[in-house]
C-alpha cells in the first residue's frame, strides 16, 4: 500500500513522482483523511475541508488559500482524468505531518492540528 | 373684601395642590430606595450585555465579509453578510452549490460562535451531482 494515513492503510490511487515532486489525488487523500473536497467548476478552484482546515486551489496556480491565508506550493495543482493532483507537501498546509519515502513511493500522514 | 378674602383661599387651596403633588413625587423617590438591592445595577449590566453582544454581531460582519471576498472561488459572487445577535446571515447569488457551500463554512469558521443562516441562491440552479461529477 503506498499510503499510511494516522496510522491506517489506504487503498488509494498511488502518487505519482515527477520532477522530483511527489503528487498525490486530492479528493482521494482528503477523503481517506477524514475530510472531503468540493469543486467549484466555474473558476476551477478545488475546494478542501480537513479538521478546522478550509483551503481551496486553483487549477494552474501555485498559490493555495489556506484558511484565508495565501500560501505557495512547490508546483501549481493540475487535473487528469477528472482529478486533482497537488504536490504532497500540501497536506502540510491543512494540519498533517508528511513523511515521503521516495524510493518506496510511500506517503505516511498523520493528523497534527 | 369679600373678593380679597376668596382670593386667599384659592391660593392657600393651590399652595396646598402644589404641596401635596411634590410630596407625591417625592414620595415615588422614596419609593425607589426601597427596590430590592441590585435591581438598577442589574438593568445597567444587561444593557451592558447587550450593547456587547451588538457590538460583537457588528464586528463580526466585517470580519466575513472580507474572508469571503479574499476567496479566489467566491471572486465575482455577490454575498451580503448580516449580524444580529448570535446569527450571521449570508444572501445574494453564487454560481453553483460548492460557492454557496463554502461561503457557509468560511463564514463558520469566521464566526464560530455564531449560528450561520446560509440563504444564499444558486444562480441558474445548478444541481449538486453537476458539481460532484468533475474533478477532485
Amino acid at each position: 500500500m503506498p499510503y499510511t494515513l494516522n496510522g491506517q492503510e489506504a487503498s488509494i490511487t498511488e502518487p505519482n513522482l515527477k520532477d522530483g515532486t511527489m503528487w498525490v489525488p486530492l479528493r482521494a487523500v482528503s477523503e481517506a483523511l477524514g475530510g472531503n473536497a468540493d469543486w467549484d467548476p466555474d473558476n476551477r478552484v478545488a475546494i478542501v475541508y480537513l479538521g478546522t482546515n478550509i483551503a481551496t486551489l486553483k487549477i494552474d496556480d501555485a498559490t493555495a488559500d489556506v484558511n484565508g491565508e495565501k500560501s505557495q506550493l512547490q508546483e501549481a495543482p493540475y487535473l487528469e482524468d477528472g482529478e486533482t493532483w497537488v504536490p504532497v507537501r500540501f497536506f502540510n498546509l491543512v494540519g498533517q505531518q508528511v513523511r515521503v519515502n521516495l524510493q518506496d513511493k510511500h506517503i505516511e500522514m498523520t493528523t497534527v492540528a | 373684601m369679600q373678593q380679597v378674602w376668596k382670593r386667599n383661599i384659592a391660593n392657600a387651596l393651590l399652595g396646598g395642590a402644589l404641596v401635596l403633588a411634590l410630596a407625591g413625587c417625592s414620595g415615588n423617590n422614596a419609593s425607589d430606595s426601597t427596590l430590592p438591592p441590585g435591581t438598577v445595577e442589574n438593568v445597567v449590566n444587561d444593557t451592558r450585555e447587550t450593547a456587547k453582544d451588538v457590538g460583537v454581531a457588528v464586528a463580526i460582519t466585517p470580519k466575513v465579509k472580507s474572508a469571503l471576498l479574499a476567496n479566489e472561488s467566491l471572486k465575482g459572487t455577490s454575498i451580503d453578510v448580516s449580524s444580529v445577535d448570535k446569527t450571521v446571515t449570508l444572501t445574494g447569488t453564487v454560481t453553483n452549490n460548492a460557492q454557496k457551500s463554502l461561503a457557509g463554512n468560511i463564514a463558520k469558521q469566521q464566526a464560530p460562535d455564531f449560528q450561520i443562516v446560509n440563504n444564499l441562491q444558486v444562480k441558474g440552479g445548478a444541481s449538486p451531482v453537476m458539481n460532484k461529477k468533475p474533478a477532485n
